[in-house]
Formats: structure tokens, C-alpha cells, sequence
């Protein structure tokens, strides 16, 4: 229904016959990701879940060009994405990624208004004066008080990195997000206020987001399609209702029983 | 009834500020042999620090004050001298820490660093049997191999199944899990829960869980104690707590379980936590609770209800939710 028309639409991602390979021991090619096939329409989240190691981070990071493909295409809005700087300028344009580790993502020597102008200004077309009317507004968004925007960040807590790692990511409205882990280091509480930021700017900016989680609650809440991915393959796709409810493979009911935390 | 370990007017402070900053305040926590109590709380609650302080491993500047008592497996603390308290450790009482690659040293095999444990074993061979025995227990199905392995070549759930076999060399009376699970993904966290489980059960060591996870919580603990800002607000059994929170912080933290909700509805808001320091008189939670009144510029005594022993309920609220009035909690 939805998830059809969306479909109909240009995909915000399409991904065909993707392969990814890391050099092993002795110039051996050893294969993280095999024939990986996927679409999300706008408006659409895809949640791609698996056990560590199953190859999720590097779908995400291939998917933006960040670890090289061996074979298969990738296509933003409709576009082939290529090596190079055209396809940089693409991602640019209209991908913004979220990566689990707020911390890690965020320069320690920029203040959190230099974070959230940085974007707005590469993307080009803004004064100055713009730029910091809509680093105000993306930090607004994400219910960041203005006076924390002078503030580096070693003096944010982790639920307010995390927050202006997501506030930079929506400020120059991309049409692609990519979602890794992005609530895993947070608390019970400030987990629920990003959910229901996402919930909000994925309906109404018609966001395609591609979330990556070993969380099946959020996957459940947030996604509308769930893709298993296991030792790099794809175990099983569909709509997140049936792949919770009425897993087809063994593999995902043990994934799933897991995370309900029924030991027995 | 007698307790693995009984603490009882724990206190946590910063060294240099005047007034002292409480980082833990008169905390009281029980643990029966063989039982696993849960410590549940958000970042920056303090259940890390009461586990450093158990450990009389604090960093610099935080030092523990004990008001009432602290007995471990019959050993009153406070008579103890320094190097006494330090032989305590790892003997008596044990602890797992949360990312099991930062625990164990890169460079040296895993036999390696079991025989340096391994210090009441005479000889070689007997501290490898002694290892043998150690990683079998907690479910490693090829010892030989893990032992003649780096960490690097173990995965996170070998790792840290090595690690609470060496927390458990010394066969310890309390062995206390720091955030056990959180660098690891669902499959091999319900593994470790279950290991934990087992061990408490088997071998009748009192386990405290420490975890954000309520679901880790509900999943093996007998009893909870809900932390929030160096305070524990409620305490009591894991069931009675999550079916029927009492606190207005369990209430809050309990609706932002994702469990049966509708998917993409709005999730209920929880106003955000403050970081301007709490008055010390007043309750910790006030300044994000929908019941405070003026009451609530006191701190609330810890309030028992129900039947005493470790079956009883504890509150510190002014204005508890009533028992069984709410439906209970969907938990999953």
C-alpha cells in the first residue's frame, strides 16, 4: 500500500547485486557482502538486522561510497552513483549518515554551532546570517537549548551528541539517511525523544532511511521493512509486522527470541 | 537470613568541592548467596561508581563513606586494614567489566594470562587443568584453544566468558557484572545472562547485574534497585517493581519501553534531565516529576511497604503511585 506507492516514486536508494571483498591473509579475497539487492522508497525505512560481524556497518558504509565495491551499482534519487567527485558531490547533496558513536563522529574542536553551520554552508547557496538562523533551527528541532550551541563537545552528555550528530544530519534536509546504531549508546528515556524526532522528519520530509540495529524494539517502532542480513547474504526481507511476527528462517526466530530476552 | 553482601549507608563524594558532591547517597543494597540482584539506571546514576566503591577501586578524587555497615560474605569492611580490603578482591568479591576487549591484555595469550591469576596453582600443568576446568564451566566447549589464543581472535562472547571465568578463579562469595552485555549483539547476550544465571544458581554466588537494560533485568534478576542521580528511589522484587512501578521515574522509564506499542506511534515524553547540580535536601527527581509539590524540597525517606525481608517494597517518593491501580507494564 504505502510502501508500494513509495516504491513508485524514485527510490531515495537502490542497490543491485552489490559485492563487497576485504583483502585476507596471503592476497586472499574474503567476502563480506554477497549479491546484496535493496530499494527503499521516499518516505520508506528499511531496517537491516543481523548478529556482529554479519557485514550491516559495511552495507551502510558501502552504500555511501565510504569502503569500495567489487561489483554491483548504487543508486541515490534515481541517480548511479560513480566513483570520484561527481559521486561525492551526490552523497553530499543528499545522504546524511548518523554513525553509532556520537563522540567519535563529532570534531572535539568545534562548537556545536560550528558543527551544525559546516553542513549548511558546503551545501552552498546560504549567507552567513542563513546559515546560523538554520543551525539554530536544526538545533531547535532536536529540542537542543540555543545555549548549549557554544558548547564543545566534552560538554555534552551523550544523549546531546548524539542529538546534534542528528540536528547536523537534518540540517541541510537530505533526502537519504543512513542510521547506524543510532540510539544503542543512549538511555531509555532519551532513546523515546529520538524516536519520535525520526518518526517525525522521516514522515514529513519523505525521508528514505536506512537504518542499521541490533535492537529489534526500535526496528519494530521505526521500520517498514526489516532485512535479516546473515555472514554477509540475505536471509530473509519483508514487511517488519511479518518478519517479527512469522519468521520464515530459523535464524531470525533465535534473533528475535534473543532480543525479547527469552532465555529458555 | 544472611546476605553474600550487605551494604548499608553507602556513600560516594568528590574530594575538593565544598560542599562535597554526592555522587551516591546512602545507598542500601542486600544480596542473598546465589540470588542475582539487578541495579538499573541511566548514565551518570552512580551504579558504576557503587560497584568501584564495593571494590575500593574508586579513582582519585572520589572517596566512599560507609554510615552503617558493609559485610562481605561475613567480613565486616570497616575493621579491615588497607592491604586486608585489597586481598578481598577477586577472592571475596570479583567483577566484570563492560567491554571485554578492554579488559584483557592484547599481547599475551589467554594461558598466559590465566596462570598469572592462577597464583595457588603449584606448577605449569596444573594451572593449565586448573584454566581447562575454569573455561569449560562457563561454557567454552574448546578450552585448548581459547587458551592458546590472542583476544583478538576471540569473539565478544568468548571474551567475556573468559573474563567471568577469571572472575571466578578465585571462587568469589559475590561477583559483581558491570554493564556485561552492552558491547554485545542479542545473540550473545542472552548467552552471558544466561551464563550469569547459572553461575549464581550452580555455584551460590550472589551476582549484582548492573545494567540500563530493564530487559537484562527482567530477564534474570530476582530483586531490582532502580538508581537515578546517586539515589536509589525504588527497590523490591524484579516482578512486584516492573508491574507495578510505584516511583514516578520507574513509571517514566518503564513507558519508554518500545515493548507493544503501536510501531511509529509517539512514544511518551519524559521531560530531559537537568545537569544543574540537586539540592542535597531535596528529592534528586523533582525537577523532571509531574507530582512534585513542596513536599518534594525534602528528600523522601526510603518507605517500606509490605511484608519485611527481601520481599518488601521500598519508595522514597512523597507521592508514590498507588499499588495496582495502573495496568501493568508490557514489558517485552
Amino acid at each position: 500500500m504505502e510502501t508500494d506507492s513509495a516504491l513508485r516514486e524514485v527510490p531515495g536508494l537502490r542497490v543491485d547485486h552489490l559485492e563487497v571483498s576485504y583483502r585476507g591473509k596471503g592476497g586472499t579475497r574474503i567476502s563480506v557482502l554477497h549479491d546484496m539487492s535493496l530499494a527503499i522508497g521516499a518516505g520508506e525505512t528499511l531496517a537491516v538486522v543481523g548478529p556482529s560481524g554479519c557485514g550491516k556497518t559495511t552495507l551502510a558504509r558501502a552504500v555511501v561510497g565510504l569502503i569500495p565495491s567489487d561489483a554491483g551499482t548504487v543508486e541515490i534519487l534515481g541517480k548511479r552513483l560513480d566513483r570520484g567527485s561527481k559521486g561525492r558531490q551526490l552523497i553530499a547533496s543528499c545522504c546524511h549518515f548518523v554513525f553509532q558513536d556520537p563522540y567519535g563522529s563529532l570534531n572535539p574542536r568545534q562548537s556545536v554551532r560550528a558543527v551544525l553551520e559546516e553542513p549548511i554552508r558546503l551545501k552552498g547557496g546560504s549567507s552567513a546570517t542563513q546559515c546560523r538562523i538554520r543551525a539554530e533551527e536544526a538545533a531547535r528541532r532536536v529540542g537542543l537549548s540555543p545555549s548549549l550551541l557554544t558548547r564543545y563537545p566534552h560538554a555534552l552528555s551523550g544523549g546531546q551528541r548524539q542529538r546534534v550528530a542528528l540536528a547536523r544530519a537534518l540540517a541541510t534536509e537530505p533526502k537519504l539517511l543512513i542510521l547506524d546504531e543510532p540510539t544503542s549508546a543512549l538511555d531509555l528515556t532519551v532513546q523515546a525523544q529520538i524516536l519520535n524526532l525520526l518518526l517525525e522528519v522521516i514522515e514529513i520530509q519523505r525521508l528514505s532511511t536506512l537504518l542499521i540495529t541490533h535492537d529489534m524494539g526500535v526496528v519494530r517502532h521505526l521500520a517498514d521493512r526489516v532485512l535479516v542480513l546473515r555472514e554477509g547474504c540475505i536471509e530473509e526481507e519483508g514487511p517488519s509486522a511479518e518478519i517479527l511476527e512469522n519468521p520464515r528462517s530459523r535464524f531470525t526466530q533465535q534473533l528475535n527470541l534473543a532480543s525479547l530476552h527469552r532465555l529458555d | 537470613m544472611t546476605f553474600v553482601l550487605e551494604v548499608s549507608g553507602l556513600s560516594v563524594a568528590t574530594d575538593n568541592a565544598d560542599p562535597p558532591n554526592c555522587v551516591v547517597k546512602d545507598l542500601d543494597l542486600e544480596v542473598s548467596p546465589g540470588e542475582v540482584v539487578g541495579i538499573v539506571g541511566e548514565s551518570g546514576s552512580g551504579k558504576s561508581i557503587t560497584a568501584l566503591a564495593l571494590l575500593d577501586l574508586l579513582p582519585r578524587g572520589l572517596t566512599a563513606h560507609v554510615a552503617r555497615r558493609l559485610v562481605i560474605h561475613g567480613i565486616d569492611v570497616a575493621t579491615l586494614s588497607h592491604g586486608e580490603r585489597r586481598r578481598l578482591r577477586g577472592a571475596v568479591i570479583s567483577v566484570v567489566f563492560q567491554e571485554p576487549a578492554a579488559a584483557l591484555n592484547p599481547v599475551r595469550s589467554i594461558r598466559a594470562q590465566f596462570s598469572e591469576l592462577l597464583t595457588s596453582e603449584f606448577g605449569a600443568a596444573a594451572r593449565y587443568s586448573a584454566s581447562i576446568s575454569l573455561l569449560e564451566a562457563v561454557g567454552l566447549s574448546d578450552p585448548r584453544r581459547v587458551l592458546a589464543s590472542y583476544p583478538f581472535e576471540l569473539s565478544g562472547g568468548m571474551k567475556q566468558r573468559v573474563l567471568i571465568a577469571m572472575a571466578l578463579a578465585k571462587r568469589p562469595a559475590v561477583l559483581l557484572a558491570d554493564e556485561p552485555t552492552t558491547a554485545l549483539d542479542v545473540l550473545a547476550r542472552a548467552e552471558i545472562l544466561r551464563l550469569l544465571s547459572d553461575v549464581a544458581r550452580t555455584r551460590g554466588v550472589g551476582v549484582v547485574l548492573i545494567t540500563h537494560d530493564i530487559g537484562s533485568i527482567r530477564a534474570i534478576c530476582s530483586r531490582v534497585y532502580v538508581m537515578y542521580k546517586g539515589r536509589i528511589l525504588e527497590a523490591g522484587p524484579t516482578q512486584a517493581v516492573l508491574r507495578g512501578p510505584r516511583h514516578p521515574y520507574t513509571r517514566a522509564l518503564l513507558n519508554c519501553i518500545l515493548g507493544d506499542r503501536p510501531p511509529k506511534s509517539r512514544l511518551p515524553a519524559v521531560p530531559m534531565a537537568d545537569d544543574s547540580p540537586t539540592d542535597e535536601h531535596g528529592c534528586v527527581y523533582v525537577s523532571r516529576c509531574a507530582k512534585a509539590t513542596r513536599a518534594c524540597a525534602v528528600s523522601p525517606t526510603i518507605d517500606v511497604q509490605g511484608p519485611t525481608g527481601s520481599a518488601s517494597r521500598k519508595v522514597a517518593c512523597w507521592h508514590p503511585e498507588p499499588s495496582a491501580v495502573h495496568a501493568p507494564v508490557d514489558l517485552r
